[in-house]
């Protein structure tokens, strides 16, 4: 096998992986299916969050975390009984090129994508964020 | 429970499109070294302003290791989402996000 189809193997196992997480992240069609009212729709759709966790647990309190608690309330209702979860984008790159006069996204999501479990208590007083037991998806 | 965290692969597939045709296996290998070293230094990553300085790191790579054209240089940016969206350039936001999807 000579290194050029090493390589293209390898480009191709890529797509292999993408295929087998079946996390398909492409912010692109995010507001081509929601074009109706954009700014609305990015706005419930994203939620900053720039605290530097260690691999753990992490409590997010009704009381001190108000909009984070009820951002992660918010999309847990959505998500019940569908195939969508809630994750962590890590980095936000758009790779945008120009053809023929128009542009065109031809990359955009976040470098890293952390799979989380969420919880509500009981109580509806706080959810939890699992970070326990991470490892490293890697086939 | 186990927390996955993984290199969004689909976007580096999106990035190496053009590769595939390049007929110089040196620009080939450099994208592929590039991906691998990003894997080794996420196993030794174990909190998320660790995954986010590698991010930033990567991103100032990317560029060189798949060979792709920018018209401008991408810019490291705070700004708010929606901004990200409606620009016409390509640019990075250095910052940690909740989505749904």
């Amino acid at each position: 096998m000579n290194d050029k189809q090493y390589i293209l193997d390898y480009l191709g196992y890529l797509k292999e992986l993408s295929r087998k997480i079946g996390v398909r992240v492409d912010f692109g069609n995010l507001v081509k299916s929601k074009s109706r009212n954009k700014n609305k729709n990015l706005e419930n759709a994203f939620f900053y969050f720039d605290k530097n966790l260690d691999i753990g647990d992490y409590t997010i309190n009704q009381k001190t975390d108000r909009k984070l608690y009820w951002y992660l309330r918010q999309k847990l209702i959505e998500i019940n009984n569908s195939n969508q979860a809630i994750f962590l984008g890590i980095g936000l790159l758009k790779y945008v090129i120009k053809e023929n006069g128009s542009y065109t996204n031809k990359a955009f999501g976040p470098i890293f994508i952390v799979n989380l479990d969420i919880e509500e208590d009981k109580e509806g007083k706080s959810i939890s964020i699992y970070f326990e037991n991470s490892y490293i998806y890697k086939l | 429970m186990k927390t996955h965290i993984y290199i969004n692969y689909d976007l580096f597939n999106n990035l190496s499109e053009n590769l595939e045709d390049n007929e110089n296996s040196i620009q080939l290998e450099k994208a592929v070294d590039f991906i691998k070293s990003l894997e080794e230094k996420l196993e030794e990553t174990n909190n998320l302003l660790g995954l986010k300085t590698l991010a930033k790191e990567a991103i100032l790579k990317i560029p060189e290791a798949f060979n792709i054209k920018i018209e401008q240089d991408i810019t490291i940016e705070n700004e708010n989402v929606e901004e990200i969206f409606d620009k016409k350039e390509s640019v990075y936001l250095d910052r940690n996000y909740f989505f749904c999807q």
